[in-house]
């Protein structure tokens, strides 16, 4: 046989056990031998037929305990066949071999996957996605436990796993490590998520495989793989939401090359428009949101090798609660005390300044190709062009040009070769990113925050597991090489060009065990390095989004030092375990986990300054050693055919050790009930209504409450915040679709009711909570339609 | 990789891989950087200074507050004439007195320094200065505006600016004036402080005798 089936385990998966003859459930995946999906493929069991989903994914319900024969076909693939005994106590991953593969004899393995299966990780599925229609990113990722976000305003979040954000996590955005302006906290990722048909968090170190970003956690958005039929076939997304009046449309277009079945191609935009937010009681003016993105693709593949060529094209702007937008110490003060934001003008959907403009670029190059005897090489470029302007209120028609203008241009080249023989898997690669990060100070005429600076990063990794029946086991190691020059200047304006070398290795170390067919346990340890960003050594002026003077670890008083000497690594320790629970009613996700980090870079206000705007509050780069301890649960209980039950709870400690105090913005405790009522009525016709109940705790380990108008009397040491933590808060959600088939189309449309009971309240994760209230009842009407067309 | 394979679709893909390559040339040359410039701050606001010229003669009051480092850490420097003098020097008045008051606003980075203060009057219908005289020992200080947006923009309205202002002295003390630059696009009413954020904001110290 040609083929290689691997068996794996796919987190959370519902495994069927128990004595009843006919209520098992098969579930598996189809993918190529680079690990992406196959859509469309037809699997048989015992004669009896489906078709993997877009994301590869199939399912047999109400199977009988015995022995089944199973078979995969799909174009350009060898035919797959083995006997599969039922119950199967887990998810089955086939990997289908390009058809002109020499003989390969049929290895059956626990685990396999780029992504350590012993390490934690949790998806939102593509039909999940399709419920989030026209949320951020940051905001759809909020449904996994685990995982909050950073907010400023409502329609800017950015994404915190287990506490850590922007420069210790990675995106991967298709395969891409995104390059983006991550170092600001109201910088939301620069991603489309309508790109993706299943995005998947890695809460545990992933900083082996992709590098010092990856320490706190990878987000990794797939991308279906272009598919292999020459059928024109597609998606169209609509959505409405009722408080900002915003309206999102999004269509994804496929289809193939009449005289080559080797070629596919893809087309996919989305378009945003949305007006100001309102509160329950106020419009919040100037929230209004803008988005156009587009991307396309075309691929290649044949039996040895293939290649994909990928663009696509971010671009957004986002308009900044007016009120938000204050001058100095003063100014705050009184947006603080004042119930109201101090601006408040009807619905527009016009933006004014303050706002954001975003534009992101990325080009991607991907190829293939079997090495006989190695394994397969897998080659990535990536390019990718960020812009960030941000428009200030200003003087003499100067409103017009941006105040904070910089370009990134990054180009990344990862090559790897991944081997998979029978029990063994793994990779040895190269990651090779150069970035150069410029400002346009010119058009803005302001000393840029951030200064321009080059970065060559290199990285060299291997990866290996081991599989057995009930366990596997999982190491990797990793150096760097960190190449960084920053041009900056002085105070009489004389260009300093710093350079910095930075050596650093990472490891992990994992494994994971079967206690019983249903239960899983896995641990995983990993040991990350980081040298600080050039934002956190060299920020330097008034961040106008923050209405502060930040001032980064190389700036002491007005000196500017560029001595390396002075630079501390941060280090991070990551232990995360997991234990997971697959019984036919029940699942589980449980996993705990320790993080201490030494010299943890934070930013900490330590005092005021005057200029001739008055006073501001001066905030500066400093390490400590920080410690994250916390877990997350997710439970599924499956009550009846047609009722489930879904838990969820998250609680992180985060604790500075050194000095003893809290850290600021760490999510605090919370947790979500939500029942389920499904039904399908005809072939492919369901209905489903959901009701969820989220809770958030106040944070109770806040900072010291220090107002504005306290701060230059202040002369304690601690950090403190600006406002005290809000109260907790419970909110109601409700949701209802229904799925139709449309002649050989799919249709589905959903009403869906965020905060039902008008909840007036504000969010410790929102930077907007000093000055307004948090958005208002809102509902959305969404219309899914997918088609495809025999030609 | 050799493409020795004559087979046109391979042709095709080794052209492709081709073109990528030389795409990725070009993003990877287009990545050096120039060395880059200081900002011209040409907003920056160094310098204010308040003239107070008595009416019906006497000595003019001057009072500056500099700080040519913008936002940097050097602490600003406040200039008084006649001053107090001491290490908390105060701008001089004479008690039961009219001045006629000016503000000048400068970026003295500049030069020659440059007079943002146009800036302003050509903006007037989005600005105001605020005044908060607060004084002790029994003086009074009772500052009026002595100008207003017509002054300064043709056809514009009756709303006060405190470009120009009237300062009347009472009794001898001490203490200290706040002035207030509003920014205030399309929300200025001419009362204090309104809404918008502030542009400016100095405290002199003053002694009345």
């Amino acid at each position: 046989m040609k083929i290689i089936l691997v068996i794996g385990w796919i987190v959370a998966a519902r495994m069927s056990f128990g004595q009843d003859p006919c209520v098992y459930t098969l579930r598996g995946k189809i993918l190529d031998a680079e690990g992406n999906a196959l859509p469309g493929a037809t699997v048989l069991l015992d004669g009896t037929g489906t078709s993997s989903a877009a994301d590869g994914q199939f399912i047999f319900n109400h199977l009988c305990a015995g022995s089944y024969s199973m078979e995969v076909r799909f174009v350009g693939f060898d035919d797959f066949q083995a006997s599969v005994m039922i119950p199967v106590r887990e998810d089955i991953v086939i990997r289908l071999k390009p058809s002109i593969m020499q003989l390969e004899k049929v290895e059956v393995f626990g685990q396999a996957s780029f992504i350590a299966k012993s390490n934690t990780s949790l998806s939102i599925a593509s039909a999940e996605l399709d419920q989030l229609t026209g949320k951020t990113l940051g905001e759809s990722l909020k449904s996994l436990p685990g995982i909050s976000s950073l907010q400023s305003g409502p329609a800017v979040f950015k994404p915190i796993i287990q506490g850590l954000h922007s420069q210790r996590i990675l995106i991967l955005n298709n395969g891409i490590r995104q390059e983006g302006q991550q170092w600001g906290v109201e910088h939301a990722p620069e991603i489309d998520p309508f790109i993706a048909n299943e995005i998947t968090v890695v809460k545990g170190s992933e900083s082996v495989r992709y590098g010092a970003d990856a320490l706190g956690g990878v987000i990794i958005i797939n991308t279906p793989s272009i598919h292999q039929a020459r059928e024109f076939k597609g998606e169209l997304h609509t959505g409405f939401m009722t408080n900002n009046r915003m309206g999102i449309v999004s269509g994804l277009f496929e289809g193939g090359f009449k005289n080559s079945d080797k070629w596919n191609w893809r087309l996919q935009g989305t378009g945003k428009k949305g007006g100001d937010f309102s509160t329950p009681n106020y419009v919040l003016s100037n929230t209004g949101l803008e988005e156009l993105n587009f991307s396309g693709a075309v691929g290649f593949k044949d039996s040895r090798q293939g290649l994909e060529i990928y663009g696509s094209s971010f671009n957004t702007q986002l308009g900044i609660l007016r009120a938000a937008h204050t001058g100095n110490l003063n100014d705050l003060e009184q947006s603080i005390q004042s119930k109201e934001p101090w601006y408040i003008a009807p619905f527009t959907y016009d933006i004014n300044n303050p706002y954001q403009q975003i534009n992101h670029q990325l080009l991607k190059v991907k190829a293939f190709r079997q090495l006989p005897g190695l394994g397969t090489l897998h080659i990535l470029y990536g390019g990718q062009y960020n812009q960030r302007k941000e428009y200030d209120v200003r003087r003499s028609g100067r409103s017009s040009r941006p105040s904070l203008f910089m370009n990134l241009i990054s180009n990344v080249l990862d090559i790897s070769i991944d081997h998979e023989h029978a029990a063994h898997t793994g990779s040895v690669g190269t990651n090779l990113t150069y970035k150069y990060n410029f400002n346009k100070t010119g058009e803005t005429g302001r000393n840029p925050l951030v200064p321009d600076y080059h970065q060559f990063n290199a990285g060299l990794f291997a990866i290996e597991k081991i599989t057995r029946s009930r366990w596997s086991l999982e190491a990797g190691a990793r150096y760097d090489f960190q190449y960084l020059q920053v041009l900056t200047f002085d105070q009489s304006k004389t260009l300093l060009k710093p350079e910095f070398y930075f050596n650093y290795f990472s490891g992990s170390l994992g494994a994971s065990y079967f206690v019983r067919p249903d239960v899983r346990i896995s641990s995983h340890l990993a040991t990350s390095t980081r040298p600080p960003h050039v934002s956190e050594l060299y920020s330097n002026g008034l961040h106008h989004g923050t209405g502060a003077i930040e001032e980064g670890l190389m700036i002491k008083e007005s000196e500017v030092l560029t001595a390396s000497d002075h630079i501390r690594k941060e280090v991070s320790t990551k232990w995360i375990n997991t234990l997971q629970l697959g019984k036919e009613k029940i699942t589980a996700d449980f996993s705990a986990y320790v993080n201490p980090i030494s010299n943890y870079v934070y930013v900490r206000p330590v005092g005021s300054r005057e200029t001739i705007s008055g006073f501001f509050p001066v905030w500066r780069y400093e390490q400590t050693d920080a410690l994250l301890a916390g877990f997350d649960l997710l439970v599924n209980w499956t009550i009846s055919e047609k009722f489930s039950a879904t838990g969820k709870y998250a609680y992180l400690y985060a604790q500075d050790m050194t000095r003893n105090d809290y850290l600021i913005f760490i999510p605090p405790m919370n947790a979500e009930a939500g029942l389920t009522y499904s039904t399908s009525f005809r072939k492919n016709q369901s209905l489903y209504v959901k009701v969820a109940v989220p809770v958030v705790w106040e944070q109770y380990r806040a900072p010291i409450t220090v107002y504005p108008s306290e701060i230059p009397n202040y002369t304690g040491d601690r950090v403190y915040d600006i406002a005290p933590a809000p109260p907790g808060f419970v909110l109601l959600t409700a949701e209802a679709g229904i799925k139709l088939p449309v002649g050989e189309q799919e249709l589905s449309i959903s009403l869906a009711g965020e905060n039902l009971t008008n909840e007036v309240y504000r969010n410790y994760m929102n930077r907007l909570r000093y000055f307004a209230d948090e958005v208002g009842r809102n509902f959305t009407v969404r219309l899914n339609y997918k088609f495809n067309n025999h030609k | 990789m050799k493409f020795e394979n004559t087979n046109p679709l391979m042709l095709r893909v080794s052209k492709h891989l081709f073109a990528c390559l030389v795409l990725v040339a070009t993003m990877l040359l287009m990545s050096c950087g120039e060395d880059p410039e200081p900002a011209n701050e040409e907003e920056l606001i160094t310098t204010m200074r308040v003239t107070l010229v008595p009416q019906g003669g006497g000595t003019t009051v001057t009072m500056e507050f500099k700080d040519l480092d913008g936002v940097g850490a050097n602490p600003p420097v406040f200039t008084y004439s006649p001053s107090t003098g001491g290490a908390t020097p105060a701008a001089l008045l004479a008690a039961n007195k009219i001045y006629n008051a000016s503000i000048v606003l400068l970026n003295e980075t500049e030069s020659p320094a440059e007079d943002i203060t146009e800036e302003i009057e050509e903006e007037a219908d989005e600005h105001l200065f605020c005044f908060t005289p607060a004084m002790s020992g029994g003086a009074t200080l009772n500052i009026q505006y002595a100008d207003k947006e017509s002054d300064f923009i043709t056809g514009g309205g009756n709303r006060v600016v405190g470009i120009k202002s009237t300062w009347s002295t009472g009794n001898a003390g001490s203490g200290n004036v706040t002035i207030v630059l509003r920014h205030q696009p399309g929300t200025k009413t001419g009362a204090c402080p309104g809404t918008g954020e502030t542009d400016i904001e100095v405290t002199f110290a003053l002694v009345i005798q």
